[in-house]
């Protein structure tokens, strides 16, 4: 007996001394691959908490590579549940020093860069490349671009989970290591068992909880420390090249805003107080002859990404949700440091956009594009064209727009645009031309049709929140773009013509969900340029309806319907379906980082 | 349906419904959509799983009513904390100036933290 337990004891401790080994093994490695944190800043503030080591890691900061916007998130959490103090210029001093120190590289930030520029769509195929693992964890409170855009450790993401569970107590039983109760929810509608007269049992389906013995959050640990880790061959190759970069100068902006159409204009950036600050003024062309000026700063973080925030002045049309007056800014700067691309965003949900592509100007002439997205066959119209340094005195004969398509008249003609007349001959198959100006190509084309076949809403599925009273609204622009058939005729097949937007009437149409809610006469109402504005939050006292006689939220499906005339009187309909929910009262965002 | 015509009102709403379920999109209450699952538009802040924007089939129906008469439970459960405050760590005090959300909702507050 007594050998027995000291067998046992013999055994157990040598379970415990392996165990230990392994542990400081996992710590062994994980030391070996923290990044020096040397900022006497950080140190003199987070190192009450966050000790740092002979080597200059600090416990978790030096394990977290990250974006602006998570560190910036990171930093407010800090502040506000752990009694970090800082003034603004040490909280922005911070940041800069961890998103250039513990930054993540160019080709680790582009893939998920829609995260920083707040979109708010992004199609199926986008989708389903999401992994499994992360939908059903962290993507269940989460836009899933916040979990793309970190880099950690295996040891870090546990201790990441971990803060999940002390923080929020549903996340263990309802999302990690969900419950029977909790676990995969789509599988509802729920069967019943009448037990009585007044009493019906929900039988909850049984719940794939665990796969292969693993919880969600196992599988989701495992992806993240396999494919996200700390170290990565992208990192170590740009973390020591990283410098300012030299953006001062004008840049070119080719722009295109939803439901507005394409921007071209200017961008001068001057230098500010450090090499990573600049000022900038900015110049737009809307497609209307709005002219757009605007003011603001920008911050370049790692190297080469971009944030910044601009103001407009005040002109017509500032009432117009869809009008630029106060932008922020997400933009990208490429290898060769002269091209940027992104989004200008605004709105109360950053619903609005600008998607922009900047050209850096220098001595060469540049065509940036042009304002028509189609033109039929046959027609004439006139076509505007932008671009830097162009030769001045330009002539129909330096225009070459393809077969068929004739500059008959240059009615302007400057160094940074051209209004041309042209025409277009009959009977030309629907394809994208080229167009030249000079012999210099434009980066689009113009697009021949000779009918529109069919049209389609862009986005195909939307979202608006109810709002005007203590709540943003969250508009929704919609715009009908116009297709045709290609060479076989039919639609929806590989060859089909993509014609840009089509005019359009709109309209709202009742989606049938629950007999009787009427949720078009409640909801909003969409203009005749496709913007949907909702209805105002909060009970509606006019609006009773269920079983509990509250009064009930404006809220409802719907579809959007557009109507396109073509000119022989025929008319093309296309659906978009509309969700009108309730705003958000936590709003988890980081304007900070660009201003 | 084929053979059929709907000839009073309620016939005609039960064909209305049976076209919308055969709607000619891809939407949130499309089964059958390309992904082979419910197309959830995309916060940018949040996602869009449903319970708090949407009720689980993808519409609005099914949700409280209204939902200030329930925003207060899931601030003390922390339900839903990408959405609405928690009482727990990030806004102990929130519901202060509002002790019934359904009556007093113009004084709730949005919280930026």
């Amino acid at each position: 007996m007594n050998r027995q337990r000291i067998q046992l004891s013999a055994r157990i401790s040598l379970l415990l001394l392996l165990a230990t080994g392994v542990a400081a093994a996992q710590s062994t490695i994980e030391k070996a691959q923290g990044i020096p944190i040397n900022d006497p800043l950080i140190i003199s503030k987070c190192a009450g908490c966050h000790a740092r080591d002979a080597i200059g890691t600090m416990s978790r900061i030096s394990y977290i590579r990250t974006t602006p916007e998570v560190w910036e998130q990171i930093l407010k959490r800090m502040i506000r549940l752990n009694g970090l103090v800082t003034t603004p210029e040490e909280s922005r001093q911070i940041l800069r020093y961890l998103s250039n120190n513990n930054g993540l590289a160019p080709q680790e930030a582009r893939p998920v860069f829609w995260e920083a520029e707040h979109r708010l769509f992004r199609t199926q195929e986008e989708e389903a490349g999401v992994p499994e693992q992360l939908q059903t964890t962290c993507n269940q409170c989460h836009t899933i671009g916040r979990v793309l855009s970190q880099r950690r450790t295996a040891v870090d993401y546990i201790k990441l989970a971990n803060t999940h569970m002390a923080l929020f107590p549903g996340a263990e039983p309802m999302v990690f290591r969900p419950t029977e109760r909790y676990a995969h929810p789509e599988d509802i509608p729920v069967g019943t068992t009448q037990l009585s007269a007044y009493e019906v049992e929900l039988n909850y389906p049984p719940a794939p909880s665990k796969t292969d013995g693993k919880y969600p959050l196992d599988l989701a640990l495992e992806y993240l420390a396999k494919n996200q880790p700390l170290v990565t061959p992208e990192w170590a190759a740009w973390k020591d090249t990283i410098h300012s970069p030299k953006l001062a100068g004008v840049w070119l902006v080719s722009a295109y805003q939803p439901g507005k159409g394409k921007v071209y204009g200017e961008m001068t950036v001057e230098a500010a107080s450090t090499p990573d600050d600049f000022a900038t003024k900015t110049v737009l062309h809307y497609p209307d002859g709005q002219v757009v000026t605007r003011s603001g700063k920008g911050i370049v973080y790692s190297g080469y990404s971009w944030r910044g925030h601009a103001t407009a002045t005040p002109s017509a049309g500032t009432k117009d949700p869809a009008f630029p007056a106060d932008t922020r800014e997400a933009m990208l700067l490429s290898a060769d440091g002269n091209t940027m691309d992104g989004r200008w965003f605004w709105g109360g949900y950053q619903e609005f956009g600008l998607d922009v592509q900047l050209t850096r100007l220098q001595r060469n002439t540049v065509v940036l594009g042009f304002d028509l997205f189609s033109v039929k066959s046959p027609s004439s119209s006139e076509l505007h064209i932008f671009g830097a340094n162009l030769p001045t005195g330009l002539t129909p004969a330096d225009f070459d727009l393809g077969k068929g398509v004739q500059v008959t008249k240059v009615v302007h003609s400057s160094p940074t645009d051209a209004l041309v007349q042209i025409t277009v001959a009959p009977g030309l198959p629907a394809s994208p031309h080229n167009v030249f100006v000079k012999g210099m190509i434009a980066p689009q084309t113009l697009t021949v049709y000779d009918k529109v076949d069919y049209i389609k809403i862009s986005p195909d599925a939307s979202f608006a929140r109810l709002g005007g009273t203590i709540a943003p609204k969250q508009y929704s622009a919609f715009q009908a773009l116009g297709f045709a058939n290609g060479a076989d005729g039919k639609p929806g097949t590989a060859d089909d013509v993509p014609l840009g937007p089509v005019p359009s009437a709109w309209s709202l149409e009742e989606f049938y969900s629950t007999p009787k809610d009427d949720d078009v006469k409640y909801v909003g109402s969409i203009s005749d340029s496709g913007l949907f504005t909702p209805n105002l939050e909060g009970p509606n006292p006019n609006r009773k309806k269920q079983s509990n006689n509250y009064p009930t939220e404006n809220w409802g499906d719907v579809w959007v319907d557009a109507f396109y005339k073509g000119p022989s009187g025929e008319t093309l309909k296309a659906r978009s379906y509309l969700v009108v929910g309730v705003p958000v009262y936590m709003h988890y965002d980081q304007p900070e980082v660009g201003q | 349906m084929a053979s059929l015509r709907a000839i009073n009102r309620k016939a005609k709403q039960v064909a209305q419904l049976h076209a919308a379920e055969k709607g000619d999109l891809v939407g949130l209450q499309d089964p059958s959509s390309a992904a082979g699952k419910v197309y959830h538009p995309m916060g940018c802040t949040l996602n869009f799983t449903p319970g708090w924007e949407i009720d689980i089939s993808g519409g609005t129906a099914g949700l409280c009513q209204p939902v200030e008469r329930d925003l207060f439970d899931c601030y003390l459960g922390c339900g839903w904390p990408a959405q609405v405050p928690d009482h727990l760590n990030n806004a102990p005090d929130w519901t202060d100036k509002c002790s019934s959300g359904a009556n007093d909702w113009r004084k709730i507050d949005i919280l930026f933290p």
